[in-house]
């Protein structure tokens, strides 16, 4: 197995935005598409994804329909609220600035200092 | 947006909980079916790509419990746990469960009664547009602000003419009319209003119009009339053709061209006006003369009230030179605007101080109930601190076992407040008729509205804190201790403090209480021994109303003699006769007084009280003539005008009662006409069983030429009890003349303790009160002392198999108890001594620090307090030692 890294405290919900954002998913999907866009270096207890899921519910971030799944069986698909959208920008610029902040102060190199 | 999501989807998680744990199960079955599909497809076994499967995904059960967190149903979920529990606990302790249930609902129940009465007369906001801007211009001299208003058009048009200070200005007289509606004639309270009444106040008409300025007669308005909601359901069956309809006000033609709101009721509180007629402003002409009218205004925005008063003074004293008799000018000094945003009262002046007293009684009786249930709680939450320590051991947080102590509370508040509430209701309008009838049909009553039930759902709030709070707090913090044991000396000695201290504030609690309802009972006491100087057992009342009837001048006068000549011919009478102002009736007629060769020494002797009487009243009231003789039939209109003085009116103007016979005086205004005294009667309590006899003249009711319209009665002397004769009377005045105008019959011993309403209610409500403070208190301290008995049997089991005589066991637990009384009484007392001085002049014969009473009422909490600690006492001299150190 590749090397994988454990998710930070509180991404997951970003990632799970993410991942909706690309069209409608349910669970399942959504953790497939979190390993494929990962290339597997992500590693997520499977579980979990589901009080996550309900808590952006909750908020209003996301919200559901029951469907059909490619192997014919009903499955709850989960699709992007207008507040989900918003909430992803703003988490995905809010990301961006700390990484590239964080990036900035590692790679530092003495002579910069 | 993001709010009504939450609550979305908490109301679907909790309202369609049964379909969410379906989905959850299915929608978390799909993913590990799916993912086993896909492992089988890579090639593992079937059977390995379940196990797998399951494996990743981990503990269904902990995923599914997060989700349900997620939506915010781990609280509910809690609390619906935590009330089953707290039913299941009190339903195996049904004792502890009726007494607190029951003091809480007694509790819960007085308190809301007591705030219903409060906030009907008292506290609400009159229905109309921004209430607090309206005020009551009234005028202020040396007996006080005319509570009732008093004004003249002059008067009004200049303070309305001021709009610098007022938006708008109007005047309201309230009265009683006899209304007649189809035929039907029936006495209802109403008024007549300047035009701009429901403009200023801000109230439309549900149906129909409201008046206008042009309705007023003296602005050439036709008889037009505004009636209320009430009336229009009552008499009218909610007919909207009522519009148009004809009634007759005072036997003068009126249009109906109105229904106003059924919130509204007028601004004078407890009474509805049933029937709005425009004012004419013609009536009252003239500068010097001053009616009961209530001014109210509207205030300029920004204006305060209290800056109009001196504002309006110089026009007061303008009005006051033009001409005004000195004893007038004193009673118009300067003026005053108070606010007009709850209603003008007349109750309110007078039932203020009683309602909070009560207020504060019931206060005290449900701060009694909750020392109790706290005493009782914290007793059984001792017993359970193994229970509540397993808990601590397993983890819950201390936070999570006062909110489940407290939810048990809460459930035992919830329990008690449900019947007290219904059983309030009933009880303020029980209170609210009992309301002496001299002022009027009451026709407002106390309902389940926002305000009464917002009350007294905060009422069991306070009341679930003020007595479950401690405890729970006590008992997790017991639980919590880590030196959790049977015998942990420390926490069982606080808990112990806790009951004594409670004990103690109860003892003190009840002390002032019972101190307050004695000093009431006293004072009830006290006012029936008071002499009134007639005898008040043996005498019927019956009062008329012949204004706004056909019975006037001549016709009256026939009706007078009709009816004295009939009701003397019923069995059981002595005497019937007729007067305007009998004793405590509130008719009372003062007249200027004027006595040939008598110098009036101050204002007060230029006047005199007048009573017209017919032949047999001294008689009728066995009040004793003590010079001359009483006012009899030879006193006939031909006859020379005679009167009887009171001894008081006969040594204060002629200096001793045998000089008076013979003399003259006359009483009157326009046209007086001039009395030969024959007689002096015995002085009397006229209309305040406090206040000393008042000077007084009697008048021959036949020799009047002109035949007022103004209420009278007939006075009924009965051989046996007046009450018995009531339906007789009645039905024989009415056989003879139907339309006779009846307002009231009533016994003369029924019309004095109609003036001693506040005082009774006192009395009664305030020694139930006592009464129940007594129990709870006793109860507590029996539950204290047994408990400690209960916990001391090994001790006194030792003690005695060492030698101690059982006597001394019970006196330990008797000292015990004398202990906690003595103190008790010592700051309830204190407290009493102090407090009770709010009483001062509502109390009649002895201080509010009267010692006899104080002392009384600490006697009684002693013994009540030794009667309550006898069985525990008894318990402890009874224990066996052999058992006793068995049981250890």
């Amino acid at each position: 197995m590749s090397k994988t890294t454990e998710l930070l405290q509180g991404t997951l919900d970003l990632l799970i935005l993410k991942a909706i954002s690309l069209g409608p998913l349910h669970g399942y999907g959504v953790m497939l598409r979190l390993q494929q866009i990962s290339k597997d270096t992500l590693q997520i207890p499977q579980g979990s994804l589901y009080p996550a899921l309900y808590r952006l519910e909750h908020q209003g971030l996301v919200t559901f329909e029951w469907g059909e799944s490619d192997n014919k069986r009903q499955a709850k698909f989960y699709t992007l609220t207008a507040a989900g959208r918003k909430r992803l920008r703003e988490e995905t610029d809010y990301w961006q600035r700390l990484s590239g902040a964080i990036g900035l102060v590692l790679d530092a190199a003495p002579s910069d200092v | 947006m993001k709010l009504l999501a939450s609550l979305k989807s908490f109301s679907r998680a909790w309202l369609l909980r049964s379909r969410m744990e379906h989905e959850m199960d299915r929608e978390m079955q799909f993913h590990v079916e799916a993912r086993a599909a896909d492992l089988e497809a890579n090639g593992l076994p079937r059977a390995e790509a379940h196990r797998r499967a399951r494996a990743e995904f981990g503990d269904v059960l902990r995923w599914k419990e997060a989700g349900r967190d997620a939506r915010g149903l781990r609280l509910v979920d809690e609390l619906g746990g935590d009330i089953r529990y707290a039913v299941r606990t009190l339903r195996r302790s049904p004792g502890f469960t009726t007494t607190a249930v029951l003091s809480l609902a007694l509790g819960i129940g007085a308190v809301t009664a007591i705030f219903g009465l409060l906030d009907l007369l008292l506290l609400r906001p009159l229905p109309v547009r921004n209430p607090q801007e309206l005020v009551h211009v009234t005028t202020v001299g040396e007996r006080g602000p005319a509570r009732s208003g008093s004004s003249n058009t002059p008067w009004f048009r200049d303070v309305a003419a001021r709009t610098d200070l007022f938006a708008d200005a109007m005047l309201v007289r309230h009265d009683v009319y006899k209304v007649g509606i189809d035929g039907r004639v029936e006495p209802i309270t109403g008024q007549r209003v300047t035009g701009n009444y429901y403009t200023l106040l801000g109230v439309p008409a549900v149906l129909g119009r409201t008046l206008q300025p042009a309705d007023q007669p003296d602005k050439g308005g036709g008889p037009v009339a505004v009636i209320s909601y009430g009336l229009w359901q009552r008499r009218f069956g909610g007919n909207p053709e009522v519009i148009g309809r004809s009634i007759t006000v005072d036997r003068q033609p009126y249009t109906i061209v109105g229904v106003t709101p059924q919130t509204f009721g007028g601004i004078l509180v407890g009474w509805t006006m049933d029937v709005t007629m425009p004012l004419d402003l013609s009536e009252f002409p003239d500068p010097r003369g001053w009616s009961t009218a209530p001014l109210i205004a509207r205030l300029r925005p920004g204006i305060d009230a209290a800056h109009v008063g001196p504002q309006l003074d110089p026009l007061l004293r303008r009005f006051v030179a033009s001409g005004m008799s000195e004893r007038f000018q004193r009673r118009y000094q300067r003026v005053e605007a108070e606010s007009a945003a709850r209603g003008l009262s007349d109750l309110r002046e007078q039932f203020a101080t009683p309602i909070w007293l009560l207020m504060g009684a019931v206060g005290l009786v449900l701060l009694i109930a909750c020392g109790n249930i706290a005493g009782l709680l914290v007793a059984r939450n001792a017993a359970r601190h193994h229970e509540l320590g397993t808990r601590v051991a397993l983890g819950a947080s201390r936070g999570r076992l006062v909110r489940q102590l407290l939810t048990e509370s809460l459930l035992l508040a919830a329990a008690g407040a449900v019947p007290g509430v219904l059983l309030a209701i009933r009880g303020s309008n029980l209170l609210l008729g009992l309301m002496p009838p001299e002022f009027g049909p009451v026709s407002a009553s106390v309902s389940a509205d926002w305000r009464v039930l917002g009350f007294a759902l905060a009422a069991t709030g306070a009341t679930t804190l003020l007595f479950g709070l401690i405890p729970a707090w006590q008992s997790a913090q017991l639980g919590a201790s880590p030196a959790l044991n049977r015998a942990n000396p420390r926490s069982i000695t606080t808990r112990v403090q806790f009951g004594r201290a409670l004990v103690v504030a109860q003892f003190a609690l009840s002390v002032v209480l019972v101190a307050g309802a004695l000093l009431f009972v006293r004072t009830i006491v006290n006012l029936a021994r008071v002499e009134t100087g007639f005898d008040r057992d043996h005498v019927l009342l019956v009062k008329m109303d012949p204004q706004g009837t056909t019975y006037e001048s001549e016709r009256l006068r026939a009706f007078q003699r009709e009816m004295l000549e009939a009701l003397a011919r019923l069995p059981g009478v002595e005497h019937v006769t007729v007067a305007t102002s009998s004793p405590f009736n509130g008719n009372v007629d003062g007249r200027r007084l004027r006595i040939p060769g008598v110098e009036p020494r101050d204002a007060d002797d230029g006047v005199i009280q007048v009573n017209m009487v017919g032949p047999e009243y001294f008689e009728a009231f066995r009040i004793p003539i003590l010079r001359g003789r009483p006012i009899d039939a030879r006193d006939q209109p031909n006859a020379p005008r005679v009167a009887v003085v009171s001894e008081g009116f006969a040594r204060r103007y002629f200096g001793d009662i045998d000089t008076a016979i013979g003399r003259r005086f006359t009483a009157g205004g326009a046209a007086p006409i001039e009395h030969e005294i024959v007689g002096v009667a015995a002085d009397l309590r006229y209309q305040d069983l406090r206040a000393p006899a008042e000077r007084l003249a009697y008048v021959s009711w036949f020799q009047s030429t002109e035949v007022r319209l103004s209420p009278f009665e007939f006075v009924v002397r009965t051989s046996g009890n007046p009450a018995a004769l009531v339906n007789p009377v009645r039905s024989e005045i009415e056989r003879l003349r139907p339309d006779a105008p009846i307002l009231a019959i009533r016994t003369m011993a029924e019309t004095i303790n109609g003036r001693l309403l506040s005082e009774r209610v006192l009395a009664a409500l305030g020694s139930f009160f006592a009464i129940v403070a007594l129990t709870l208190a006793a109860v507590g301290v029996y539950g204290l002392l047994a408990h400690l008995v209960a916990r001391r049997v090994p001790e006194i089991g030792v003690r005695l198999a060492l030698g101690a005589r059982p006597a001394e066991m019970m006196w330990a637990t008797l000292r015990d108890n004398a202990v906690m009384a003595a103190i008790g009484c010592a700051i309830g007392l204190t407290a009493a001594f102090i407090g009770l001085r709010v009483l001062d002049g509502m109390l009649f014969g002895l201080a509010p620090t009267d010692v006899a009473t104080l002392g009384s009422a600490a006697l009684i909490l002693l013994l009540v307090s030794l009667a309550a600690a006898f069985l525990p006492a008894r318990r402890a001299a009874s224990v066996d030692p052999l058992v006793a150190l068995r049981y250890e």
